[in-house]
């Protein structure tokens, strides 16, 4: 009986353990895209369209990324369904409300959709912090909603600098911090 | 000889889900309800078994209708990636309240007893 519990407790706890561990990736491999898109954007292309070539190359890194551990490794979380389908949601939703409306279909500022991209990540990355149980990433959505505030107020001039700052500290870092909370040794 | 569904339905509500009572096919139930899908290499892997005793649960599982398989060809190699249904997602919650529901029996005895 007791090894039947003992490998019960085992098998919850290596799942445990990975879908942390899957979650952690993510908002790396997220963070790296949009970091790149962002420089790309500042320094050599000003362009909407890096936006939105950068969040659709976002959705297809996140999915063959996904499909290839799922190869190597033989199995699915909910990383490969539910999660990924709320992401891919948001960022169709950062996409509309942060490029093509206000770029190309000029309904206002492009100020006012930056300040909506980041409001509109903010939910996505609260609801993936509970999903996952982990409170090393329930930072992201305050760092992505303090930075929609700032980027609402009329004087910041350096906008590249809060973006990179709020990919980093909003995605790359707590990203990095919850691989460490998620390690399994065992694997 | 396979085990219908409704041989299991038909018995007493006491009775724990004969399917369910072997310990591998347990387990195997208990990973493909935490996991959204998983192959044949990793159950084994996680559950240490052989292949022919895995194949041969997974098949009877299959056949009362509580898991689903899936097979494909990946560089040329066969793989199979089964899932919990519904059906046998509801077993296993059936299953694990009624052993609940004896241990609290149990626990209630004692107490009287004791």
């Amino acid at each position: 009986m007791d090894k039947t519990f003992n490998t019960l407790k085992s098998l919850i706890e290596k799942r445990k353990k990975r879908l942390k561990s899957r979650g952690s990736e993510m908002f790396i491999i997220w963070g790296i895209v949009i970091l790149t898109g962002s420089l790309i954007r500042t320094f050599l292309i000003n362009s909407g369209l890096v936006i939105i070539l950068t969040l659709t190359a976002g959705v297809i890194v996140q999915t063959v990324y996904i499909r290839m551990r799922f190869k190597v490794e033989g199995f699915e979380m909910i990383w490969n369904n539910e999660m990924s389908l709320m992401w891919d949601f948001t960022i169709l939703v950062i996409i509309l409300s942060g490029v093509i409306f206000p770029v190309y279909f000029k309904l206002y500022s492009e100020q006012t959709g930056a300040v909506l991209m980041f409001f509109f990540a903010a939910p996505g990355a609260f609801i993936s912090s509970l999903w996952l149980k982990k409170w090393s990433i329930i930072i992201s959505p305050f760092i992505f909603i303090l930075t929609s505030i700032f980027l609402s107020l009329p004087f910041p001039e350096n906008k590249a600098f809060i973006y990179t700052t709020a990919i980093i500290f909003g995605l790359i870092i707590p990203g990095i911090i919850s691989k460490f909370e998620g390690h399994l040794p065992a694997d | 000889m396979k085990k219908s569904i409704n041989e299991t339905e038909s018995k007493p509500d006491y009775y724990l889900d004969s399917m369910l009572t072997a310990e591998i096919r347990f387990f195997i139930m208990t990973i493909l309800a935490m996991y959204e899908s998983a192959d044949f290499n990793f159950l084994k892997k996680e559950l240490s078994a052989s292949d022919g005793n895995l194949s041969v649960n997974l098949t009877k599982l299959e056949e009362a209708g509580y898991i689903s398989s899936m097979k494909e060809f990946v560089r040329k190699k066969p793989r199979t990636t089964y899932k919990i249904t519904g059906l046998g997602l509801e077993r296993l919650s059936r299953h694990i309240n009624k052993i609940d529901s004896f241990k609290q029996l149990l626990d209630l005895k004692e107490k009287t007893n004791g």
